[in-house]
């Protein structure tokens, strides 16, 4: 042993050794083991999703502009009345305060607005029943 | 190398995989034995250790790129799938995976599935004290025949590295081989 070489002894062998058919049924036995790849479910929620969102998106949009449009409409005519009641409520407002406020550029649009022609103003003149015709 | 491309596209096909997959199996179930029971030592430990490498083949064969052979991929998955069971296997022991070795050698004239004479048994007493590497190194040399090459698309380390570990694991072997 004290000579011993690994190049020039021969070929040591490991020495392990499998049951009889081993390998004849190896394959058998694996197979049976391997794990079968069930067919994958394909959730129709996760591949749509965009789509989904998409469409909820513009539903919402949808629903929403009619209200918005019908809630601003009812705000404008509310806000009118509300300005046309405070007018008439407040009674102290006379028609010096009305023409204190007006300065003269609105008295000459005022002007311009009721300009009337002498011949309209003859008529006028001539027809007794103006009056009615103005108030009624 | 063509050919291993059709072949692989057989096992990743669903109509051609079982056949195909027989055939990988029956191909490489001696070769891969060998090499896993070099390590693991025992018998059942190492068919064990075999499905579980043909398992995890079949599992990630689709991820398989081909940037390297089959075969040598497959001996890789073989390689840590029974290093890792050694390590485990020592850990739920309490002990290292070296001292577990041992342990296994000393006993290997009672194991049923080792038929060898003195020289055998020293011989595997020799190889256990190396390192790691070296043990796997000698083992896939001098048992394994396998080609430096191939062994190093195996271990991912060069040539020279390899030649280097086979060299200075056949001293220390020669060496304890030589003590009476």
């Amino acid at each position: 042993m004290n000579d011993f070489k690994l190049t020039t002894n021969p070929k040591i062998a490991s020495g392990f050794t499998t049951p009889e058919h081993y390998f004849d049924d190896f394959s058998e036995r694996l197979m049976g083991k391997l794990p079968i790849e069930e067919p994958k479910v394909i959730s129709f929620y996760a591949t749509n999703r965009n789509w989904i969102y998409s469409a909820a998106a513009i539903l919402v949009i949808a629903f929403t502009i009619p209200v918005i449009n019908l809630s601003q409409a009812n705000s404008e005519v509310a806000y009118n009345a509300e300005v046309e009641n405070y007018i008439t409520n407040h009674s102290t407002i006379t028609d010096d305060d009305i023409v204190n406020l007006l300065d003269d550029e609105d008295i000459a649009k005022l002007k311009s607005e009721t300009a009337i022609d002498l011949t309209q103003e003859d008529i006028l003149s001539e027809n007794p029943d103006i009056e009615n015709y103005i108030y009624n | 190398m063509q050919e291993e491309k059709d072949f692989i596209r057989e096992l990743l096909d669903e109509k051609t995989q079982n056949v195909a997959f027989q055939k990988l199996v029956h191909d490489f179930q001696r070769p891969l034995y060998n090499h896993i029971r070099g390590i693991v030592l025992n018998h059942d430990d190492a068919d064990d250790v075999l499905q579980n490498t043909f398992i995890k083949v079949f599992q990630y064969l689709k991820n398989f790129k081909g940037d390297s052979k089959l075969f040598s991929w497959m001996y890789r998955i073989a390689t840590n799938e029974a290093i890792t069971f050694i390590n485990s296997k020592a850990k739920r022991n309490g002990t290292t995976s070296e001292a577990m070795q041992t342990k296994i050698v000393e006993n290997l004239q009672s194991d049923v599935y080792f038929d060898g004479n003195e020289i055998q048994i020293k011989l595997q007493k020799a190889i256990a004290i190396l390192p790691e590497k070296q043990q796997l190194v000698f083992k896939m040399k001098y048992f394994e025949e396998m080609k430096y090459e191939n062994m190093s698309e195996i271990l991912g380390t060069s040539v020279g590295a390899l030649k280097a570990s086979y060299h200075i694991a056949m001293k220390k072997i020669e060496d304890f081989m030589k003590q009476d």
